[in-house]
């Protein structure tokens, strides 16, 4: 019997290193799922487009009124020209509107709403997926997706990179929540000392993490996605 | 601007309901629900009976179903349908699955969008709202900018707003595991980087204050007060409540209100201090 591959994703976090051979074949994630600000551009996929890609995804957080508008018409310049550009959502605001102008974008959750939804019973998570045409669900929990059905009819991604322990709406670097950066976070992954426990817990962007949790691949993810940090 | 009250159990409701509050939650011990200190109701019957009392004055009483448990799922909906079928007025909710199938029931009661969803914009209220949300209660952490276009929302859905001078999570509390570091939640502690001390950033006392006086001059109907650990220090935050609730109906300038509040959280916490040194 064939054994089923599972798709290779990485996610650089600052720039896309010179070598492209890390890229070579495997999905390219951009954005953020923590912070509106690393809003993708169509320049940032015009500049991913020379290399030997499998694909693109674009990640999203959640987003405020203002934000929302600006994702829309970042997103609409990007999938008017790049219609089979993955997008990765945390926002229904977003998801609404992608449905409404760009029905057949594929689409999926992820962090931190992918947290929720890991969480949801399968027969309801599977409608809610099938209703709104999302395609593909992301955790760090490997665990998790011992939940669903190996036959299910929606992708699941294992994210292999520090697990989501918070966010909070303020950038660690400016201290605030208004935008006005001149983005510090790029690349970068801090690891902090806890009072009282083992654990270190990581943070980058405006996301809190503990450590990569190991993948057990007989649960069949249909892609693992990769962080990697590379400050520019 | 209405008080809203989290209470655990039938002598904390009976307090509240006597000093005015004018609405009720609570959970239920084996309904999924954020509880962060605090206690829940130990069954439907004692719940449902405070609901009967709080009637009686013509006040509100809902329960809280505010977790996502998918292995609780089916228990979770009989329950909570049972619940509104016997009297509660509405239920305070998040997940979708759940929503979804209270839908379909049609029931006539508030379905209260719990602070814990990620809603920040009007095109997500308008996604709850097809799902049938009749209010809103604002996440901590919205500011007042974002805050406007939700609370004059134009689907009739009503918002809610805790007193987050008080209360207040510095990450996102619908999605915070922070605790798996220490057992406790660690969000206001300090991380250490070599020689570096880094803390969470979060709002001044003043910037507490001066978004509610927007969120109350933008028409939020409602001032949350959570469930605490421990029920001397809930009324103490309760009659803060009243006082800042004074305080917002005075119709005082921005500028002048932040400073009298202000004034009223210090006089609270002398209280709070004298509390914790009788415990």
């Amino acid at each position: 019997m064939e054994r089923e591959k599972i798709e290779r994703a990485v996610f650089f976090h600052g720039s896309i290193p010179e070598n492209r051979r890390l890229i070579k074949g495997k999905v390219l994630c951009l954005g953020s799922e923590f912070c509106p600000a690393l809003l993708v551009r169509k320049k940032d996929i015009e500049a991913a487009l020379n290399t030997a890609l499998s694909g693109i995804a674009v990640y999203t957080s959640f987003l405020n009124e203002r934000e929302l508008g600006e994702h829309i018409s970042a997103l609409e310049e990007i999938l008017k020209d790049f219609g089979d550009i993955e997008v990765m959502i945390n926002d229904f605001g977003l998801l609404s509107w992608l449905v409404k102008k760009f029905p057949g974008v594929k689409k999926g959750i992820a962090r931190p709403l992918s947290v929720e939804f890991m969480r949801m019973p399968y027969r309801q998570l599977s409608d809610f997926m099938s209703k709104w045409s999302l395609s593909s669900i992301e955790t760090d929990e490997c665990s998790m997706i011992s939940n669903f059905p190996q036959k299910r009819n929606f992708n699941v991604y294992f994210r292999l990179g520090p697990v989501f322990s918070a966010m909070s709406r303020f950038c660690p670097f400016t201290r605030k929540i208004s935008p006005g950066c001149s983005f510090q976070c790029k690349g970068r992954l801090d690891k902090f000392s806890v009072k009282g426990s083992r654990q270190k817990i990581y943070r980058y962007e405006k996301g809190y993490f503990s450590a990569c949790e190991e993948i057990d691949l007989k649960l069949k993810p249909q892609r693992i996605v990769e962080d990697i940090f590379q400050a520019p | 601007m209405k008080i809203q009250v989290g209470v655990g159990c039938e002598s904390e409701f009976a307090f509240f309901l006597d000093c005015g509050a004018d609405e009720f939650y609570g959970g239920i011990s084996d309904v999924p629900g954020h509880l962060y200190g605090g206690q829940n109701f130990s069954d439907e019957k004692t719940f449902l009976k405070a609901v009967e009392k709080a009637h009686a004055r013509n006040k509100k009483f809902f329960a809280v179903a505010n977790e996502v448990r998918g292995d609780l799922f089916e228990s979770t909906l009989k329950k909570t349908l049972y619940l509104v079928k016997n009297g509660a007025d509405g239920l305070i909710v998040r997940d979708i699955a759940l929503l979804k199938e209270l839908q379909k029931q049609n029931l006539k009661c508030e379905l209260i969008l719990s602070s814990l969803a990620l809603c920040f914009n009007s095109g997500t209220l308008n996604f709850y709202a097809d799902l049938g949300i009749t209010r809103l209660a604002l996440p901590e952490q919205i500011t007042e900018d974002e805050a406007l276009s939700l609370i004059k929302n134009k689907r009739r859905v009503g918002t809610e707003v805790f007193l987050t001078a008080r209360e207040y999570c510095v990450v996102l509390n619908g999605f915070c595991y922070l605790k798996k570091f220490t057992g406790e939640c660690i969000c206001r502690a300090g991380f250490r980087k070599g020689k570096e001390i880094f803390a969470m950033p979060r709002p001044s006392l003043q910037q507490h204050y001066s978004s509610l006086y927007a969120f109350h001059k933008a028409g939020a109907q409602f001032l949350k007060i959570g469930r605490h650990p421990s029920k001397d220090y809930a009324k103490i935050i309760f009659k803060q409540a009243l006082a800042v609730r004074e305080l917002l109906e005075a119709g005082l300038d921005r500028e002048i209100f932040v400073r009298k509040a202000a004034d009223a959280h210090f006089k609270f916490g002398e209280f709070l201090l004298k509390w914790k040194e009788k415990k």
